[in-house]
Parts: C-alpha cells; structure tokens; sequence
C-alpha cells in the first residue's frame, strides 16, 4: 500500500493563501524543530484508522492561523502566544485549518486520509516514530501576512 | 434565495457567507447550522430553503447522511457539497447521492458562485 504524500512547501503555502485571501510566505528550515509542550499535534489517519501522517505546529503558528481563518486582529494570536495557549475560539479555527490541511497529504497515489486526533501536550507515539526518520519530516517557517511567523513540522509514516 | 450553510466550524460558515457576498450572486437570506442533525431538523421543519450548502466531515450527521436524510424524507431541495475531501471517490459519492456540486476546501469566492449558479435556471 502505497504512503501518505509528505507536504510539500509550495503546497501549503497555496493552500493557506487561498484559505486566509493573504500572502503567505514559507521557508524550508534545515532542521526538524521538535514538539514541546505547547505545540499542536495533529494526526493524520488512513481508512483503516492508523497514523499516515502528522503535523506539528508551534504555539505561534497556531495562534496565527487560527486568528487568521476568522479576520480576528493579530493581538488576538501575539496575547495567545504570550499566554501560550490557545483559547476555545482559535483551537476550533486552527483545528478547521489542519482539517482543510488534510489533502496536502494525499494527491498521486497517496491514499486517502482524515483529521483524526488534534491537541497539545504528549505526541502520540506513531507520530513520535515518524519524527525518528529526517527524510519523512519537513519543517516549515510560514509567515501569514499581518501575524506572527511560526513553524510548520509534518510527518509522513 | 434562501440558503443554509451547515458546517461545524463557525470560521467555515463565516467565510462561506462572506464568500457568497463577494461573489455577488445576488440577493440572498442565510441560515446556519453546526452539523448534520441541526441542519435536517431546519430543513424538514419548513425552512423553505432554495439550496443545502454542507460540509461532509461533521458530528452527529456527516454531509452525506444529512443529503440522504433529506432525499429519503422526499424533499427535493437543490444541495451541494464544500469538503476538505480531496479524492474523486467522495465527489461521486455525492453525485449520486444527488448533490449538484462539490466544492474543495479551500475554495475562492469564484468558484463557489460558479458552483452555486452553475446549471441553475
């Protein structure tokens, strides 16, 4: 059976551009930055409901793209940044972000998948293994225009 | 035009809503419901709706159960689908559940006016 598809830069950045009607910037980083406790994990899962794929983002990312589907002001995701969490209006926005998110795993070959656990804190360990293997990650610094940068890690199994 | 836009994301309706402006598609009423369930209640309670706008991925009722939920109770309103899902099995899944269009999120005022006026009279 053949993987889910590793998101590609270009992807992601017209993905967000399209969704959000703003410029969106992204930059490879040549190193994976990994998950700390306020960074969203979200899980990506395959008809037979494992893991195929997973994205990281950090708390300023989060902020940022939950702030931006709903054309709330930048101050909304820096306050959210300093408090390091999101609050229940930005976890629903960034969690439809990741959902709209989901085709940039499939496309080819790569089988279909769906949205499947979103939060902060422990990192599942099926995401934790793929985060073992550099040439299935990429991280991405993405920058929403009008809100603070963050970084983008996926994962692919 | 009456249109009801059944999404669980609020952002999602907003953008729908505010899509649906941009693309002047003319003169329009619109409700909202937070999922399949909600959206069946409204439809089969006489809201009179010219066309189902729905997500497909939601709690209690997906897009697909609420359009064969309303097909099954014989209403005959115009549907179509605005998904996250990307694949030609779930677009034909719609057809031939009888949705009119399948919009792919994210999407572009633009298209959504063209699939909403799209082969209608």
């Amino acid at each position: 059976m053949s993987k889910s598809r590793l998101p590609a830069p270009d992807g992601l950045a017209l993905t967000l551009r399209s969704l959000f009607g703003r410029a969106v910037t992204v930059k490879v980083l040549p190193v994976l930055v990994a998950p700390v406790a306020s960074s969203l994990t979200a899980s990506y899962e395959l008809d037979d409901g494992t893991v195929g794929g997973a994205c990281i983002l950090d708390v300023q990312l989060a902020a940022s793209l939950g702030a931006a589907l709903a054309l709330m002001p930048p101050a909304v995701a820096a306050e959210a940044v300093r408090r390091g969490a999101l609050d229940a209006a930005l976890m629903e926005n960034v969690h439809e972000v990741l959902n709209i998110c989901t085709g940039l795993f499939e496309g080819g070959d790569a089988p279909h998948v769906r949205l499947g656990a979103v939060g902060t804190g422990a990192v599942p360990a099926a995401v934790q293994a793929m985060l073992k293997v550099p040439r299935n990650t990429v991280t991405i610094e993405v920058t929403v225009q009008g809100y603070p940068p963050g970084k983008f890690a996926a994962a692919v199994g | 035009m009456r249109i009801l836009v059944v999404d669980d994301s609020k952002a999602m309706r907003m953008i729908v809503a505010r899509s649906l402006r941009q693309a002047e598609i003319g003169a329009f009423e619109m409700a909202e419901a937070p999922d399949g369930e909600a959206a069946l209640a409204l439809i089969v309670g006489g809201g009179a709706f010219d066309l189902v706008i729905a997500d497909w991925n939601m709690p209690k009722m997906t897009g697909i159960e609420l359009l064969t939920a309303v097909r099954n109770a014989g209403l005959e309103v115009d549907f179509g689908f605005v998904s996250s899902e990307t694949t030609q099995e779930f677009q034909k899944r719609a057809k031939d559940a009888g949705a009119r269009f399948f919009v792919t999120k994210p999407f572009t005022p633009e298209a959504l006016r063209d699939a909403v006026l799209g082969g209608r009279a």
